[in-house]
């Protein structure tokens, strides 16, 4: 596979300042929080940075851990690996380079590449438990 | 230049000024948060938002093509040899280039659609017919736990097999009912014409915001005809979505890959709305979209009914036509 065409695949699944981003954290080689990455990015804001790292680790692309009060991030695969990836993605070679404007037609059920937050996941369970205790005639705890 | 060609050059026109127009005035309606309040039926409220979208388009198109061209068709002296203004010449660009895009875009994630569902179709089983309420339904392989209505004009269900899987018939009956309500209600087709509409509304964030709000309002109008507004079937739908978000793999690369495309449904919106003990009251009837609808459709009649009228459209045109020459 060319390196155009992997470019082109790059591109289809992650904006411009996420690959960016990406390539920081791989060029840096070690877990990183939003102030590490920021002389890299001038003209870019602290809060753009930071929402830009939590899409990707909310995609699945990067992993942290939670230091004092700062997140520290790095991704879940080398560079190779994730071209390997997307060049084995079948699904991935049927995505334009412009995916972000042209899209396939589809209702999704329920989003469940994004919606991984377990605390809210946890709250969620414990309101619907809630809700069927009360239909019950049982108290809400 | 010959009347044919500066006929088109003057719809073409038309229709730019008019849908700059229309859509400033309809930007300006949707800030006002009145066309779909919160408290209205969802299914009221994702038809608003469509009729809202649609607005700045067919209004537009309307208006150009029943007074603005006959008048100017009319008047026009069947040789006209004038030579052109520059404005009209960028105005008729700029439609051919919103025109353009639409068709493309169109044309594009039609073609994008029936691959991808192709693609999944490719090693898919369908599933039991005695609990998919008549809707084509296929387990597929996706790395993630996906269940999506696919297709734009007869769109077929297609759920992962890890999802068909870990649900009861129950439960698969509920997903079903509910993917029947986009079915019903031609949700991707609507979503296919609200994204392809041609204006410049498209490239504002106002169309991003619009179209978002008649998401939420198409997925909750999905949740109350699939649960048929019961109490009981409304919290186990919600049960029922985060079973299955639950059933995620650990993130992997294969996720960012899909991510690009997925709208997101804000789940925790959307399972709070299931919990609630009451659905939104009926809406009340929309008199002051009817009474402008009715004034603007008699006034367009009486344009094209009054020569007196379209003599003076046709003399705005023709200084349209001039103006920068």
């Amino acid at each position: 596979m060319s390196q155009k065409t992997t470019a082109r695949q790059l591109e289809s699944a992650f904006g411009p300042l996420e690959i960016r981003v990406l390539d920081a954290l791989w060029a840096r080689g070690v877990p990183s929080c939003v102030r590490d990455l920021q002389p890299r990015f001038p003209g870019v804001a602290y809060t753009t940075l930071m929402t830009t790292l939590d899409r990707l680790f909310r995609k699945g692309t990067l992993s942290r851990d939670k230091s004092g009060r700062a997140f520290y991030y790095q991704p879940r695969a080398s560079q190779q690996e994730l071209i390997s990836e997307l060049a084995g993605s079948t699904f991935a070679t049927l995505l334009p380079a412009d995916a972000a404007s042209v899209r396939p037609i589809l209702s999704m059920f329920v989003d469940t590449v994004v919606e991984r937050d377990q605390a809210l996941l946890d709250d969620l369970e414990a309101l619907v438990k809630a809700r069927r205790d009360e239909m019950k005639g049982r108290p809400v705890k | 230049m010959n009347r044919i060609a500066l006929i088109v050059l003057v719809t073409l026109s038309a229709f730019s000024l008019l849908d700059v127009a229309i859509s400033i005035v309809t930007a300006i309606i949707w800030r006002t948060r009145a066309v779909a309040p919160a408290n209205l039926p969802p299914a009221v409220r994702a038809r608003r938002l469509l009729q809202l979208r649609l607005v700045p388009f067919v209004a537009a198109t309307a208006v150009t093509l029943i007074v603005i061209t006959p008048a100017f068709a009319m008047f026009e002296p069947p040789n006209p040899d004038e030579e052109i203004g520059p404005v009209l010449e960028v105005l008729a660009t700029i439609a051919v280039i919103h025109i353009g895009r639409a068709i493309v875009f169109a044309i594009r994630s039609a073609r994008l659609t029936a691959r991808i569902e192709q693609e999944w179709l490719r090693s898919s089983t369908p599933i039991d017919a005695s609990c998919t309420s008549g809707l084509a339904a296929f387990a597929i392989e996706s790395p993630v736990p996906m269940v999506a209505l696919v297709g734009i004009f007869t769109p077929r269900l297609l759920a992962a097999k890890s999802v068909v899987a870990a649900c009861s018939r129950d439960e698969i009956a509920c997903i079903v009912a509910h993917e029947r309500g986009h079915f019903d209600a031609r949700d991707n087709l609507k979503r296919w014409i609200m994204a392809s509409l041609p204006g410049v509304l498209h490239w504002t964030p106002i169309h991003r915001e619009i179209v978002e709000a008649w998401h939420h309002a198409s997925e909750d109008a999905a949740d109350d005809a699939g649960t048929g507004g019961h109490a009981v079937a409304r919290a186990e739908l919600a049960a029922l979505l985060l079973k299955i978000v639950r059933l995620a793999p650990a993130p992997s690369w294969q996720t960012a890959i899909v991510s690009p495309f997925v709208e997101h449904n804000g789940l925790g919106r959307r399972v709070r709305r299931l919990l609630q003990p009451e659905l939104e009251p009926p809406a009340p009837l929309a008199l002051i979209p009817m009474i402008a609808v009715t004034a603007i459709v008699i006034a367009m009649v009486m344009a094209i009914s009054s020569p007196a009228t379209l003599e003076t459209i046709f003399i705005t045109v023709e200084r349209l036509v001039a103006f920068g020459r």
